[in-house]
Parts: C-alpha cells; structure tokens; sequence
C-alpha cells in the first residue's frame, strides 16, 4: 500500500535525527559485517585465482603444501608422458617441475620480516598458467641468478624492486622483472630458475609439478593412475581447489572473530532499533488510537510500526554496502598460516554479500522494532486515545 | 437503513482506578432513530465520552447491549469489531486527530484504504468530501499547514469519506473558536439535513447543542429522562 510506505517513511523523515543515529549505528555493523565477508572471501578468491581449473597440482601423497613435498627428477620426467596431459605442438609436454622454498624480507611501511614465498620453476611456468604475464623488465635466463618477482611483492618490498639485488643462500640475486598474476596469489611470489635454487638451498628433488590438462574435465584421466602407481606415491589435486585449502585456516579465522565482533554489534544495533521504534511508538500513542478507530486491525498497527522499522534497517543496509564498498580498493598483507609465506589479498564484494547485507540489516532492524511494534498493537484503543474516559 | 441505529439495553460502565471501582454508566437504555442529530450534554465525568465510544465500538460495556447498525457489538471479536467501524462509523475527534505527516487528501484517504475502492476511485471519493466541507484546494496541505477549524474539517471529511451509517463527534469544536465552531456545526446540520446522515456529538456546549435536533443530558452516569 503507497500511502502506507509514504507514511512510514515520512514518520522516519519527522525523527530524522534520531532516524540519522540509528541508521549510522546499524550502519556501521553492517560495515563490520561486511567487511569480514569481503575479506575472507578476498582471500579465498585471492587464492583460488591462484590455479587455472584446466590445471593439476601433483604433490607428494600427505604433503600438505609445496614446502614438505617432493618429486624426484627421474618420476617427474615419467610423470609429463602420462595421458590427459596436454602437449604443445611439438609434442612436449605443458608441465612444469618446480621448488618451493620461503625467503625472509623487509616490507616497506611497517618495517617488519616478512616471509615470502620462493619458486624455483622454469620458463614452462608461462605456459601452464596464462593468465600470469610479464608486466616489466624480462624473464631470467635459465642458468643465472637472476628472479622475477610478483606485483605485490614489488609494491610491498622496496628491496625487491626491478633491478635490486637480494641476498639469500649466500649468492647475490638480481630482480629483471616484474610479473602481474592477475591478483592471484602469484603477485606475492619471487619466481627463478628451478635448477639455481636447487642447487643453491643443495635440494635434489623438486617440490611439485603443475600440469595442463588437455580438457578441464581431464583430471581423472591424469589423477587416478597416478595416485594408483605406488611408484610414485602422490597426491593429485585440481589447482583452485589446492590453493583455496591453503587460506582455510587464514580465513576461517577472519570469518569467527569478524562474526563474533559482528554478533556482539548486532545486540547494539537491535537495541538501537527497539529505543528508536518504542519512542516512535510513545510519540504515536495518539495516532495509533485514531487509525485503530478508523478500523485498522492490531495486525495492521504491527505491519506499519514494523515496515518502519525494516524501513530503518533497509536505509542502515543501503549505508553499511556504501561504507564497504570503498574498502574494495584496499590491500592487506598478511601471513597466510597455512603456508607460513606472507599473501596480499584484497576485500571483495559480491552480489551475495550484498544481498547477505541487506537481509542481516533488515532482520536486525525487524527483531528491533518486534517488541515496540508488538506493543503499539496491542494498545487498546480508548487507552491509545488518551483523551478523557468518562 | 437501520431503524433505530442506535439501541442500548441496561449499559452499565465501571472502570477501576487504584482499586477503586468507578461507575461511569449506570443501567443505561435508550435508541437513536435514523438520521436524527442528536447531542448528549453533561459535566465533565458524567459519562459522555465513554457512551460515545461504546456507540462506536471502541470499548465494551461491563454489563448490558449495545447494538448498532443492526450488530450486536459484544458478539463481535477485535477484528471483526475494526472491520465494523470501517464501514459504520465516522468520528470525529476534539483534537482533529489527523496524521501530521500525511496531507489532507491523505488523512482523509485513510479509511478508504481498508476498501476495495482503486486508487483513483479513492481520489475522486477524497476530492468530494473535500469539496463538501469547503477544502477543495487545501488537499495538498499538510495539518501544519491548516487552522484548527481547516484541520477540523479535514477530520470530518475524513469521518464522511467512507459513507458510514453514523457519525460520532466528541466535542468537535471544543478546541474552536466561535466562528470555525459555527463552520462545522453547519456541516453537521448540512450533513443530517441534506444526507440524512445519524450524527451523535457529545459536547458541554449548549450553543453547539442547540444546533442538534434532539439534546439529551447525562449526569453521573445517568440520562435524564426528556421532558
């Protein structure tokens, strides 16, 4: 009914500064709310942007990252022949062998070590995943001390801008570019040439092998034979799936404590709504004995006082998206627990969430203005009236 | 058309207040033929009110039956009894009593909306009885806008909107002064005369009284018997 909206929304426009209050304050736990969604799941996208669905990870069978893995040489070379791995036309395999080692650095604005995350890897990296790319400078050539490193990790650690030269496993490591992984994980990685690192940290083993599938579909193809040869003894994984474990105790953490602050908001926010609707209600004590004279029903008294209510909550919703939606610029930078190595990720909103907001504003703003809306129906009307009784 | 519209049979009233038992009406009976303008008069605490509200169904006796437009009010649950003055009852109230952020076609609007009346049938329902009590041109104006005797006509536009059997008035110009008093007292008469409608106004005003056809007086909780 419009003109039951209009004189909701009117009755809130009347009491626009107690409406302004309440509204900022169920606002603001929305804000929290929203931003603790946004970023867990800007980690877990982060992350799981990090592997191409058309690729597998194989690890060692237990290993529960790259770091305590191992591939021997002579299997990793056994492994690239295995069928439903795509090959390029000249018939090499798209697979790559790789080292995953971690690397201690200083970041720029708080000045703290910081751990990262070292690939030891070949030019066949580009091939398996393209969606990463050159963004400056060039690749290392095979054979030098020579590394790339991601977006991030060139943003966040000046010492490892192009062209600076970083010390680790006593040899000088000069950066020759900078390569953009789409947001993925990648960007906080330092990439070089597997064979150096090997050598370098005296490994003999690589630590995983990424392979492309010649269908996305293709995995089984690749997985069940593999995990079956007890030569081999690994673990086969789809890429995103591996890398979207890996932020599992990072953002299940973020979503507890985000969601208990959040709970904790809420019960404020609530009481918030029920002050504001039951001095709405005293206010309208009067006008609730009209209408109810007029002849609308308790249950219509309740529907108004409550549309004004999720009304309240709908306007702190609409507050609480706007508020959050400017934190989709920011980056954070923190120690992924499940790796150890430190990860930049970013706060992302989606339509979900939007629509996750608003319903958490208007249920808080309906359980708010339950009790006042309940007792605005229930007066009786000579009472409501307050006019003289005999 | 109900004849009489008004019949009540041994209404008692008693409130309690600190404990105490109050009787407001006392062994109460009388009816009200159709389209009479009748006024009931008394000193304050004699009862006026409380009858007119049990007439309109807002209240229920402590003992006794009040049948109205032809329903026997007791039987009636919360619900229905809302129902029931959407469609029998217009009031009007001493204070007016409008919605102060709706306008004047939207306060008077309001009882069409527990109609099945579209909207533009609501508007053109809303324009008349405007029209009828001489707002035509204020329908955009909200309360503030309005004079006490411009916002009195809004409530009896609003009380007539829906063509109740009855209108029920508590001391309507007693917040008025004499000349927007003597406005509405003509539209009560109007509205008897020249629509027939059954008017109850409950005041302490012989003046506006004496506008009605028939006056009955009420002392502690009694009505005198007319002469």
């Amino acid at each position: 009914m419009l003109l039951w909206g209009a004189y909701s929304l009117r009755n809130l426009w009347a009491r626009r500064v107690t409406t302004a209050f309440t509204v900022a304050g169920m606002g603001l736990v929305v804000f929290v709310f929203l931003a603790v969604l946004m970023l867990a799941h800007g980690l877990e996208r982060t992350l799981g942007k990090t592997g191409d669905p058309a690729n597998a990870i194989l690890l060692r069978k237990g290993a529960l990252s790259e770091i305590d893995s191992s591939i021997s040489r002579d299997h990793a070379k056994i492994i690239a022949l295995q069928p439903g791995i795509k090959r390029t036309l000249e018939g090499r395999p798209v697979a790559v062998s790789e080292i995953g080692l971690q690397l201690t650095l200083r970041k720029a604005k708080e000045r703290s070590l910081a751990s990262l995350s070292l690939r030891g890897t070949s030019h066949d990296a580009f091939a398996v995943r393209p969606k990463v790319r050159l963004a400056q400078g060039r690749l290392w050539e095979a054979g030098t001390t020579e590394i790339v490193v991601g977006t991030q990790v060139a943003k966040q650690f000046p010492e490892a801008g192009l062209h600076r030269v970083l010390h680790f496993g006593n040899r000088e490591w000069t950066v020759v570019g900078v390569f953009d992984a789409d947001g993925s994980g990648f960007d906080s990685e330092v990439w070089g040439d597997a064979e150096q690192f090997m050598a370098t940290f005296h490994r003999t083993a690589f630590s995983s092998m990424t392979v492309r599938l010649t269908r996305p579909d293709a995995l089984a193809q690749v997985k069940e034979p593999l995990e079956r040869d007890p030569r081999f003894n690994l673990s086969v994984k789809r890429e995103p799936d591996y890398y979207e474990g890996k932020a599992e105790s990072l953002a299940k953490m973020i979503r507890v404590t985000g969601l208990f602050l959040t709970a904790v908001f809420s019960i404020g926010a609530i009481m918030g709504a029920t002050m504001t609707m039951s001095a709405a209600v005293a206010q309208r004590t009067t006008e609730i004995g009209t209408l109810r004279t007029l002849g609308f029903t308790r249950l219509a008294i309740l529907q108004t006082f409550l549309i004004e209510s999720m009304a309240l909550g709908a306007s702190a919703g609409l507050l609480g998206i706007a508020g959050a939606s400017f934190l989709q610029s920011v980056t954070i930078s923190t120690v992924n627990w499940d790796t150890g190595s430190e990860i930049a990720f970013g706060f992302y909103l989606s339509p979900v969430m939007v629509g996750l907001a608003l319903l958490f504003a208007v249920l808080m703003s309906m359980v708010g203005g339950l009790i006042p809306a309940t007792r605005a129906a229930r007066l009786e009307v000579v009472q409501a009236l307050g006019e003289r009784t005999v | 058309m109900y004849d009489p519209v008004v019949t009540l049979q041994r209404i008692s009233k008693v409130y309690f207040r600190a404990g105490t038992e109050v009787s407001v009406l006392r062994d109460l009976s009388f009816s009200i033929p159709a389209g009479t303008f009748l006024a009931i008069m008394g000193p304050s605490g004699s009862g006026k009110s409380t009858l007119l509200n049990l007439m309109a169904g807002i209240d229920r006796p402590t003992s006794g039956v009040v049948v109205v437009a032809g329903t026997r009010l007791h039987e009636l649950s919360e619900g229905d009894m809302a129902r029931w003055r959407a469609r029998h009852i217009g009031y009007v109230f001493q204070s007016y009593n409008l919605i102060p952020v709706l306008t004047a076609a939207e306060n008077v609007e309001l009882p069409l909306l527990l109609t099945h009346l579209s909207r533009s049938e609501r508007t053109d329902h809303v324009k008349t009885a405007l029209r009828l009590v001489g707002l035509g041109d204020r329908m955009d104006h909200y309360p503030r806008q309005l004079s006490g005797g411009q916002e009195q006509r809004v409530g009896l536009a609003r009380a007539i909107v829906s063509d109740p059997t009855m209108i029920l008035a508590d001391e309507p110009t007693g917040n008025l002064d004499r000349e927007s008093a003597e406005d509405i007292l003509t539209l009560f008469g109007r509205l008897n005369r020249e629509l027939g409608k059954t008017i109850v106004m409950v005041t302490h005003d012989p003046r506006a009284a004496e506008r009605a056809q028939l006056i009955r007086h009420l002392e502690k909780g009694v009505l005198e018997t007319p002469p």
